[in-house]
């Protein structure tokens, strides 16, 4: 493979985006059906859950450079064990690109495109994301820096539009149900945000390879992400209440319906879907190449984009099989999601952690 | 309309076929050429099921069922 490098700065924006990604206008309504309105402090609880988990990820990369997640899950557990989490890794990937692709058409044929049918929209989504991977990861890094602007920026912009709205009677009474509430819904804000950082491991140590620097900009980047998820989370339950915001599937997207700043800045909710739309984009994006890098790594194949046009043409068929209506999105989020992401993102890393160590006493002893 | 689908997907693979696979021919990628042929069959395969309507498996499925012994904690997660 030829070597790829990526810089400090535009590794943080794609950390940052990829993070960011898809929760933006769905993370209040989640955070809010379980912590009422309380989410916002579960939100302010993710940083302090991503320090060890970051560390760990961290960690990993850095005591094998320039390998990716694939690479040193086989050098850890050897080639045989090792096929089991790396075809489990590829599955993941595989599938949440077509979650991903579908989650955009389905919010696109329900708000703006009503009579395209949702597979065309999926297949174009997957054509550009196919591209991109085409032209390859220095790119999709460089052009993750301009957007990151673009998307913060205009995010912002919404919600600070909103805030004549706001009632602050809405965050009252704090702690009402107690603390539990708040734990669980800052899980459930970490499976969304936090836990997909796993795949962090297949861009740093192989195409970033400064690991003195890539520990701070994870954390930087990661930040980034929390502070506009937390704002995201923040913003809808003031104006609308906490019951009103997990009600709506996307609550942000209706906030800024609220905006009405004499008659010029109204009916802004396309600047929202628009942030959302290139967020889940870039998600998309590292998943896609995740799982076209990761297969051609465990077949051992030298150019991965060889495999990237078939593996999309699959995902678009699949896309819209995957996740047929709301209900059973609703019904494999909350039962499968969960546990799925949490094998590969916390399980799969401490495993790994765990045998690195004893390989590593083992061999000092001998 | 099926006949259109299924022509418009052969068209796609043909195309791609051709302009891919003496690339890797060229450059002796005996593996790379062996996982493009599967992975396009395999894709062909589900959209031409797909155009003829036929109910394809769910892979989210095969998830659910995994993880089935925990969906009571899940639900308790998220209440």
């Amino acid at each position: 493979m030829e070597q790829i490098k990526i810089t400090n700065h535009q590794f943080f924006s794609l950390i940052a985006l990829y993070s960011i990604g898809g929760s933006i206008i769905v993370i209040s309504a989640t955070a809010a059906g379980i912590a009422n309105h309380d989410a916002w402090l579960s939100a302010l609880l993710l940083p302090v859950y991503s320090v060890p988990l970051l560390w760990l990820y961290w960690f990993l990369g850095s005591r094998h450079p320039g390998m990716t997640l694939i690479g040193i899950v086989n050098k850890i557990l050897g080639k045989w064990i090792g096929l089991i989490p790396s075809v489990g890794v590829i599955f993941f990937c595989f599938l949440v690109t077509g979650h991903v692709i579908n989650d955009i058409g389905k919010f696109i044929a329900i708000e703006a495109m009503p009579e395209t049918p949702e597979y065309v929209i999926d297949a174009v989504f997957m054509i550009v994301i196919v591209i991109a991977v085409l032209y390859g990861i220095e790119t999709i890094a460089r052009s993750s820096e301009l957007f990151l602007y673009f998307v913060a920026i205009l995010f912002l912009a919404a919600m600070i539009l909103v805030l004549p709205n706001i009632r602050i009677e809405n965050l009252q009474p704090v702690l009402e149900n107690g603390i539990i509430p708040v734990f669980k819904g800052s899980l459930v804000l970490a499976n969304i945000s936090l836990f997909p950082m796993f795949l962090v491991l297949m861009i740093y140590p192989s195409v970033f390879p400064d690991i003195a620097k890539a520990r701070v900009t994870l954390f930087k980047g990661f930040l980034f992400a929390a502070l506009l998820a937390t704002i995201a989370v923040i913003v809808p339950v003031l104006v609308l209440g906490g019951k009103m915001t997990a009600s709506f599937q996307f609550p942000s997207f209706y906030l800024a319906k609220e905006i009405n700043v004499g008659v010029i800045f109204t009916r802004l909710e396309f600047i929202i879907a628009l942030t959302w739309i290139v967020t889940q984009y870039y998600a998309g994006l590292i998943y896609f190449y995740s799982c076209v890098t990761a297969l051609s790594e465990l077949l051992g194949l030298s150019d991965h984009k060889r495999i990237a046009v078939p593996m999309g043409f699959i995902i678009s068929t699949i896309s819209d099989v995957a996740l047929p209506d709301g209900i059973y999105h609703l019904t494999w989020h909350t039962l499968a999601w969960p546990p799925f992401i949490m094998t590969f993102a916390v399980v799969l890393p401490i495993v790994l952690l765990i045998v690195f160590f004893i390989k590593k006493w083992v061999a000092d002893q001998g | 309309m099926e006949l259109v689908l299924i022509i418009a997907i052969f068209a796609f693979v043909t195309i791609l076929s051709l302009l891919e696979i003496p690339k890797m021919l060229k450059k002796k990628q005996d593996r790379e050429l062996w996982a493009f042929s599967v992975l396009l069959a395999l894709g062909t395969v589900v959209a031409v099921l797909r155009s003829l309507d036929v109910k394809i498996p769910n892979p989210s499925d095969i998830v659910l069922w995994i993880y089935s012994p925990l969906s009571e904690i899940m639900k308790n997660l998220h209440k």
